[in-house]
């Protein structure tokens, strides 16, 4: 069972590249390469936000895949790494 | 006016008091000095430079000789921007050298309304390669091999890219080189102009290159930029290009930018828009021949 937070992105400008994701930010000047799969996720949250599980329900349709608790369990690691890179923030209000 | 057009010792006598203005790219360094061989190293490299006694200034450099023993005694030079001091004393047969790096110093530190790269760039056919490297892989050493071989220098070491166009402004100031390269790049560009060698710096010894008076006399001309080139020297290694995925390519370039995380988004958004109008790659190599061939098979249209 994953937890119930809905996440979204946090201060961040986007970028796509072939090979990854850019992701610049703007709090901390940081700027990071995602790897396909963590930025997919992150600009699935920028188009709308979500539950460990939504998300992977929706990366999961997105990339014709079955949709099990495995796959959710990988979604809400990869939101925790998200997190602690201050990528994405959850929702409070 | 030029530089050339003044005689050396109008040039030490202008240089010690009231100084003057020499204007690189879209800046004008005030310089002020008693020390005759920043003049002399002014007059030989930066003959072809505008010239100005009585002008505005975005940079005001003085370098001068400190109120202590070492002002005879194992001579030094003090160097001040804007009246302040940054950089401890250093022995005074650097003096040139400290003018470099103290303008170097002033652009990165003060400039905000260019994306700065630590890089090379230079010309042909109105497209431009940017060469970012860190120190000793062979950037300056090929940056002068292809100037000395036709191609417009633009710059040395930084690369101002205007975040609203997208061109890069040339500098066109002389070309430091280091160490074995110095050798190197006398030996393979014979009309071009050397400083004398710098000795016991923090980077070693040290030559400057004089930039072409075409270079010079084109600096406020914008290139834009086409090709990302990371190079990189390995002695007795065959020439090799690989294609460098952007969003690795984006990464390095962004670690070693001086003002990208003060400039913010627009950084974010200068750096994007470089990388979607350059094509990039990693570019390995030893013998200077080969990789001039490579550089000119470039398409040169833009």
């Amino acid at each position: 069972m994953v937890g119930p937070e809905v996440w979204r992105t946090g201060n961040v400008l986007i970028k796509v590249w072939d090979d990854g994701v850019i992701v610049y930010h703007l709090d901390s000047g940081t700027t990071h390469l995602l790897n396909p799969t963590a930025g997919q996720l992150l600009c699935s949250l920028s188009v709308a936000s979500g539950t460990a599980t939504a998300l992977s329900h929706r990366l999961a349709s997105e990339n014709d895949l079955e949709s099990d608790e495995e796959l959710d369990h990988t979604i809400a690691d990869l939101l925790k790494q998200l997190d602690a890179l201050g990528l994405i923030e959850p929702v409070t209000e | 006016m030029n530089v050339s057009q003044i005689s050396a010792s109008e040039l030490r006598r202008s240089l010690h008091d009231p100084g003057f203005g020499i204007r690189t790219g879209p800046f004008v360094v005030r310089i002020n000095s008693p020390i005759p061989s920043v003049a002399d190293g002014l007059g030989l490299l930066y003959k072809d430079f505008p010239f100005a006694v009585n002008s505005f200034a975005d940079f005001h450099v003085r370098l001068d000789r400190p109120y202590n023993l070492h002002r005879v005694w194992h001579p030094q030079v003090v160097c001040y921007l804007n009246d302040e001091c940054p950089f401890a004393p250093l022995p005074s047969d650097q003096a040139l050298a400290v003018f470099e790096s103290l303008l170097n110093w002033s652009i990165y530190a003060t400039t905000y309304h260019y994306l700065i790269i630590h890089a090379a760039s230079f010309e042909r056919g109105g497209c431009a390669a940017i060469l970012p490297a860190p120190p000793g892989s062979g950037k300056s050493t090929l940056c002068a091999a292809l100037v000395s071989r036709g191609w417009r220098l633009l710059t040395d070491e930084l690369t101002l890219i205007s975040p609203s166009t997208g061109s890069i402004s040339p500098l066109a100031r002389p070309i430091s080189l280091k160490n074995a390269s110095i050798d190197i790049m006398q030996a393979f560009a014979t009309r071009e102009v050397f400083s004398p060698k710098v000795y016991n710096t923090i980077k070693g010894t040290i030559a400057y290159m004089r930039p072409p008076s075409e270079s010079v006399a084109r600096m406020h001309e914008t290139a834009m930029p086409r090709w990302m080139i990371f190079p990189k020297y390995q002695a007795e290694a065959t020439t090799s290009v690989k294609l460098l995925p952007k969003g690795l390519a984006f990464l390095r370039l962004a670690s070693g930018l001086v003002n990208y995380s003060i400039l913010g988004a627009m950084g974010f958004e200068a750096l994007t828009q470089l990388l979607e109008r350059t094509q990039c790659y990693e570019f390995l190599y030893s013998d200077l021949n080969e990789a001039i061939d490579w550089f000119n098979r470039l398409p040169s249209t833009n």
